[in-house]
């Protein structure tokens, strides 16, 4: 068999990772005698003291670099070279690593309702998202803050606004806003408290 | 802000963009509403020197070089899908959150409450997950852009604050 230089069959390819989740680059080299290969990251040599956790293959002419939890911080280029006498091959890609978002969604809305006089109201609604989106209780377009009488509550991904004691005044358009950096949500609905003359002295 | 596509380009061809995605229910009969908008789809340009190959044979005295732009995909959506890749190529979908980021133990406030020991304390409750590398998700929303408020609405009743929090108006309606 006479010797050949080293080429690829299949460069490395750009890979869109999930922070925390796998990245996998490889490539498929031909050459004789086999070439040696080695893994470069921003230039500098992949071993797993630089880069943890990493497992490294080549049999059959497949080189591999598994990367098994990828973090934001090991995002770069990342480089495979083939060497043999004959001569040397390299193929560069980048590792984009990508946080988790996702925009906020309203697994329960809000709901309207009628309620009498004098009783007490609990509005609930649920909303998630990535990062935790900041959620505002509004009637009728101005922002309600918390206070004994308006008591928001927030319990994982449940937030409530309850009213100790409904009176007609606090009939309504109550809406819930919930935005995150990558978006945002509004569930708005009606409250209407009945007046019960009776119970006025 | 969030609901509206942007595209961008430098001279002339297109180096990324951000497509939004809007939705808006109004169910007339309940008198309810649903608005929402978010980032759904962004594109980003890489730079050629980001994907490239080169090959050199010192026998035959040839060289080889190739390099190419690709184009990175992120979709996110409020349902908690994920999809990452490459234009061109299949895009991998992910079911947020990944289960290593959240918390080993979710209880409810009602439950930490009644116990409040110190071995309930996150360190040292066992690891079920496998992330040698995890970083606290302070680290990662960081670096996420700022979150914007809305903006404060305009109070136009003057009246309105002290029926929210009612004090006040309670004691009047009562004599």
């Amino acid at each position: 068999m006479t010797s050949k230089a080293p080429t690829f069959t299949q460069p490395l390819q750009s890979v869109v990772a999930l922070e925390g989740s796998a990245a996998t680059f490889e490539a498929h080299i031909s050459g004789f005698p086999v070439p040696e290969v080695s893994w470069y990251r921003d230039g500098q040599v992949i071993s797993t003291a630089t880069l943890p956790g990493a497992q490294i293959s080549f049999s059959d002419g497949r080189a591999k670099l598994v990367i098994p939890a990828v973090t934001a911080d090991i995002s770069g280029r990342y480089t495979l070279q083939a060497t043999n006498g004959s001569g040397q091959a390299t193929s560069t890609a980048e590792l984009l690593v990508t946080a988790e978002t996702e925009p906020p969604n309203f697994s329960q809305r809000l709901q309207s309702m009628t309620t009498r006089q004098g009783s007490q109201v609990r509005l609930d609604v649920r909303v998630t998202g990535i990062p935790t989106p900041v959620v505002k209780f509004y009637r009728d377009g101005a922002e309600i803050q918390s206070s004994p009488d308006f008591q928001i509550l927030h319990e994982g991904d449940l937030y409530s606004l309850i009213i100790a004691e409904a009176y007609p005044e606090d009939s309504g358009t109550y809406s819930v806003n919930a935005t995150n950096s990558v978006g945002r949500a509004t569930s708005t609905a009606e409250l209407l408290i009945q007046g019960d003359e009776e119970a006025v002295p | 802000m969030h609901g509206k596509s942007v595209v961008l380009r430098s001279s002339g061809t297109l180096s990324a963009a951000e497509l939004a995605c809007q939705v808006s229910e109004k169910d007339e009969a309940r008198k309810e509403s649903f608005n929402a908008e978010w980032k759904d789809l962004s594109l980003t340009s890489r730079p050629e020197e980001g994907c490239s190959h080169s090959e050199v044979d010192h026998h035959r005295k040839e060289t080889y070089h190739q390099q190419q732009e690709a184009w990175a995909i992120i979709q996110r959506s409020p349902w908690g899908i994920l999809r990452l890749g490459l234009l061109g190529e299949p895009l991998v979908s992910y079911h947020l959150p990944l289960p290593i980021f959240t918390p080993v133990r979710l209880s409810t406030k009602a439950e930490r409450e009644l116990t409040p020991t110190p071995s309930e304390s996150v360190e040292s409750l066992p690891v079920t997950g496998v992330c040698p590398d995890k970083k606290p998700v302070f680290e990662i929303t960081k670096e996420l852009p700022l979150v914007v408020q809305p903006t404060c609405p305009d109070f136009k009743k003057t009246g309105l604050r002290r029926s929210l929090s009612r004090s006040m108006s309670q004691e009047a309606q009562r004599g």
